[in-house]
């Protein structure tokens, strides 16, 4: 867990304070984004917690203990840094770049191998074929996913990530995301994300920070934060389609009607579908309802307009 | 307190006492190549001079230590440094008057290291203060103007006249133009003939990739020679074609004389024009040349109007460097009985004669940052930026 | 070995070099023939070996000091203690790369003195200069993402420095070695009037005495030696630059 406590931060030369008496948790195996516009402090904020910044005041713990009592280089080797633009190391292979943690570590050479072949196949990538590579033979999404292998190499319990993917195409982004959220339900790290882009945040967090700055603006989950944005700046920031946005957050399994609404209709979605796949066929088959069904096929409801237009304006917790 | 101190200001202040307390001021000498006897700056410029020179560094430190407002402080020690530089010049005349003796007529009296150090140092601190962003403009070109110009007074007026090395001057006055003059003129016919052929084989690189690396390559190897490994190298074939070949005799080629430094020089010069060709007409960018092509210029036109123009400052900065290396080599020009300020160095150093050595190299070293000062002018002047601020009107 | 491709071809030319240089009959026979009425063909005091020893000493001990000082200096001012020095330290080097090395040398030999010793540290001074200005481009040129990860993932400053900056940096820096070194055996054959001996001596004194095959043998020694230590140096570059993406050399080095 990290807990970001009373922290300031201002830099020599500006006026206004980077971070302004920030508290920010981020609890064991959840991620959290920061996000927010352009110098909101966010990647301050960021770099706080690994002490590439130093807070003015304030206090950051990691599992209960204070990080100024470790070594910078220390407290460093035991979490994960990825950052937009990934910063690669160009005169070493991906697997050197991969295995630079753990070789700080003091690793023997065959368990660093083991380790890095086992990451190249967690993040999608071929040890054979891309280990030997050097960075520039890279395309901008594999280099992401190896800097993403790169973070993860000492197994570290806690994970920063800076944008990134940040500057990859939306395709291979998605992709991404995608991967992401899939190495993280295996893995389950406590992650500090920072980003500032509203539909990599909802996709992403398990909590939504926004800041402006150097504020905590609102603290909460990514569909509160598009259901009730704490004020107006929140609100323009997530964007007038906030309420599509929320769609593909909730499960259609929150928006049952009854099976027979569905009667006559052949059209069926799997109760792990989002309501905004559910609605997207609604749209598609212009019928009122579409059916749904569970892993053995058998129908135990319907989602409508109706219900989801009932599931909306039933207040969230 | 209201800043951080200043390091170079701190430093140069450190170094400069110590430059004054520690190092010879000045060398004395009975007549021109007798060993000398040094002298520290107490020695050499008495109580007062002494001072004169640890106030000013005192008062360097005094403005670096953070408590005087950054923007008047960079000027303050940047006037300061030019003091000490002047200062230092003006004492060495001192220095001369308070040796002379009357017994010894010949004596001569030169710049010890602790004076050309402090010269140094002094300098350092005019060029950071140069670079510092509170320096406004009429600061910054005073800073750089009024060193040199103090420098040129002194010598005009004739109160250096006493040192050691316009002693020597006075000595060579008549042979010292002829020789400057020998090394302007075989610097510049070389980079003329360099320029001609080096812009020639830039462009062939350029065209015919095929050529390029052989074009580099034997562009490299003649940078890569010694200078005098060429004269060496040229000596016998260029006295056969002058016993030889009628047309050369009549112009005077030999393995001695003009010849072998004129084709060295120009052989030296060749590497930094082709580069820079090749590299400026590479680096256009391929929207002109697609707008060009599209408006229907041939490829010919093409080079000559979008490509040359645009790569004419980067041609320029080659020739610039190669102007300001053949200046310092055209030295050679005394090893094959052409003459140039070489005649001054390398004879100065065979005769172990100190002052006739300084006088050649530091005219060397004058001439040198005068060119270069002069092309860097001339270049921004031709810079694309200049252009088109003068041409802002038109689209 | 694939690293070391590039070195291999300039390690035989040098072997090439050295035999050729130590096989003095050969000389004797090759310049004799050449200059038939001649009768001073070689170099008297010294061996055509003895000539590339000495100047060898010459380049080997000054490009060391070179070197040594130029990486020290330019990794200090690079260095947060040191960053207050950066642009003075920049800025006098390149005006120190205006003088002509030879202006530098005849300076400060008689400052020093005359031989050997002075000799040495002369050239030293002026070959400092390309190896501190391509050390401060190199070490500078180290794109800001690659630092941060280097720190983010607990590397000490010196660490990084060592695995990441300086073998980052290694090409620019050994084209400024490059440079010094081929600028330095030139201006050691100027050494030999301050009595350093070397290739210049016998290239001055064939042209004094004119003696063209006396100059020649200088010439070609002093010429060899200079090709042969460029090419060595210009592979360790392209071996340090393996891996990124190669640039034309020759368009990035200067002068």
């Amino acid at each position: 867990m990290i807990a970001i406590r009373d922290v300031s931060k201002s830099y020599a030369g500006s006026e206004r304070a980077a971070v302004d008496d920030l508290s920010i948790e981020v609890p064991a195996g959840k991620v959290v984004v920061l996000i927010g516009p352009s110098g909101c402090g966010k990647s301050t904020t960021m770099r706080m917690v690994n002490r590439l910044v130093e807070p003015d005041s304030g206090t950051i713990l990691i599992d209960g203990r204070d990080i100024r009592e470790l070594r910078p280089e220390r407290l460093r080797r035991h979490i994960g840094y990825a950052i937009q633009g990934v910063g690669l190391f160009p005169h070493w292979t991906v697997a050197q770049n991969v295995g630079v943690v753990p070789g700080l570590l003091d690793w023997d050479r065959e368990r660093i191998a083991a380790r890095v072949e086992e990451l190249l196949v967690l993040v999608g990538l071929d040890p054979v074929e891309y280990g030997r590579k050097y960075p520039h033979e890279l395309s901008g999404g594999e280099a992401q996913r190896v800097g993403v292998a790169r973070a993860l190499a000492a197994d570290p319990p806690i994970l920063l990530m800076d944008e990134p993917f940040g500057a990859v195409d939306p395709l291979t982004r998605d992709r991404l995301h995608a991967e992401f959220r899939r190495i993280q339900d295996t893995l389950r790290k406590t992650v500090l994300f920072v980003t500032h882009d509203m539909d990599e945040a909802v996709k992403l967090g398990d909590r939504i920070v926004v800041m402006r700055d150097g504020r905590l603006v609102q603290h909460d989950t990514p569909e509160r934060v598009l259901a009730y944005p704490a004020d107006g700046f929140v609100a323009s920031f997530v964007g007038s389609e906030r309420a599509l946005k929320r769609l593909s957050l909730a499960p259609v399994t929150e928006a049952l009607g009854p099976a027979s609404a569905a009667d006559g209709c052949d059209c069926s979605v799997a109760a792990s579908a989002s309501l905004r796949e559910a609605l997207a066929r609604i749209l598609e088959l212009g019928a009122p309802a579409v059916g749904v069904h569970d892993d053995h096929g058998a129908r135990i409801g319907s989602v409508s307009l109706e219900t989801i237009v009932e599931r909306f304006r039933r207040p969230l917790t | 307190m209201s800043g951080r101190p200043h390091v170079i200001g701190l430093t140069a202040a450190v170094l400069g006492t110590v430059s004054v307390m520690l190092l010879p001021f000045a060398t004395f000498r009975a007549s021109r190549i007798q060993t000398g006897s040094v002298l520290s700056t107490f020695e050499a410029v008495g109580p007062w001079g002494l001072a004169a020179l640890l106030g000013v560094w005192l008062a360097v430190a005094s403005v670096s230590t953070g408590r005087t407002p950054p923007a008047s402080a960079a000027v303050l020690r940047g006037a300061l440094a030019t003091v000490a530089l002047l200062g230092t010049v003006a004492l060495s005349a001192y220095a001369v008057e308070r040796a002379a003796e009357p017994a010894l007529p010949f004596a001569r009296v030169s710049l010890g290291i602790g004076a050309w150090s402090t010269i140094g140092i002094a300098y350092a601190v005019i060029l950071s203060s140069r670079r510092e962003t509170d320096v406004g403009r009429w600061a910054r070109l005073a800073l750089s103007a009024v060193p040199p110009l103090g420098v040129a007074v002194m010598l005009w007026t004739g109160m250096l006249d006493g040192l050691a090395i316009m002693l020597e001057y006075a000595n060579q006055a008549d042979r010292f133009w002829v020789e400057v003059i020998a090394q302007l003129t075989f610097a510049g016919i070389a980079v003329g003939v360099a320029l001609v052929l080096g812009v020639t084989l830039g462009v062939l690189a350029f065209r015919r990739p095929r050529l390029r690396g052989p074009v580099f390559a034997v562009a490299n190897v003649f940078q890569t020679i010694p200078g005098l490994a060429m004269v060496g190298l040229l000596f016998a074939p260029l006295s056969w074609l002058g016993s030889n070949v009628p047309v050369f005799e009549r112009m005077g080629v030999g393995g001695l004389g003009w010849a072998p430094v004129i084709v060295a020089l120009t052989l030296y010069a060749l590497l930094a024009i082709v580069r820079n060709t090749y590299a400026g007409l590479a680096s256009v960018p391929p929207e002109a040349v697609d707008a060009g092509i599209g408006m229907g210029m041939t490829e010919w036109q093409v080079l000559r109007r979008v490509r040359f123009p645009l790569a004419m400052p980067v041609i320029f900065g080659g020739a610039r460097t190669a102007a300001v290396q053949t200046l310092g080599n055209a030295t050679l020009g005394a090893f094959v009985a052409a003459g140039t300020l070489g005649l001054f160095v390398f004879g100065g150093l065979s005769q172990q004669a100190p002052d006739l050595i300084l006088l050649g190299s530091v005219t060397l070293v004058v001439l040198a940052l005068g060119l270069d000062g002069v092309l860097a002018a001339a270049q921004v002047l031709i810079s694309p930026r200049h252009r088109r601020g003068r041409e802002g009107a038109t689209p | 070995m694939r690293a070391f491709r590039h070195i291999t071809g300039p390690f035989l030319a040098l072997g090439v070099y050295l035999a050729l240089a130590s096989a003095t009959p050969l000389w004797r026979a090759a310049l004799g023939a050449l200059f038939p009425d001649e009768t001073r063909i070689l170099y008297p005091d010294v061996t055509p070996l003895g000539l590339v020893g000495q100047h060898l000493e010459l380049v080997a001990l000054s490009s060391a000091i070179s070197i040594v000082a130029g990486l020290a200096l330019g990794i200090f001012v690079t260095r947060p203690a040191g960053a207050d020095f950066r642009d003075t330290v920049t800025d006098l080097s390149n005006i120190g790369q205006t003088f002509p090395p030879v202006a530098v040398f005849t300076l400060a030999v008689p400052l020093l003195g005359f031989g050997v010793q002075p000799t040495v540290v002369a050239l030293a001074l002026y070959g400092v200069l390309p190896i501190l200005r391509n050390t401060i481009t190199g070490l500078a040129g180290v794109p800001a993402t690659v630092l941060e990860s280097a720190t983010g993932m607990g590397m000490r400053p010196a660490e990084r420095l060592t695995r990441v900056e300086l073998p980052l940096a290694a090409p620019v820096i050994v084209a400024g070695i490059r440079i010094s070194v081929i600028v330095n055996v030139a201006t050691a054959t100027i050494g030999a009037i301050a009595g350093a001996g070397g290739f210049g001596a016998p290239i001055i004194n064939g042209l004094v005495n004119l003696a063209p095959a006396v100059t020649l043998e200088g010439a070609l020694l002093a010429a060899g030696l200079a090709l042969v230590l460029d090419a060595l140096l210009g592979g360790i570059e392209r071996t340090f630059a393996r891996g990124r993406q190669s640039e034309d050399a020759s368009l990035t080095r200067s002068r």
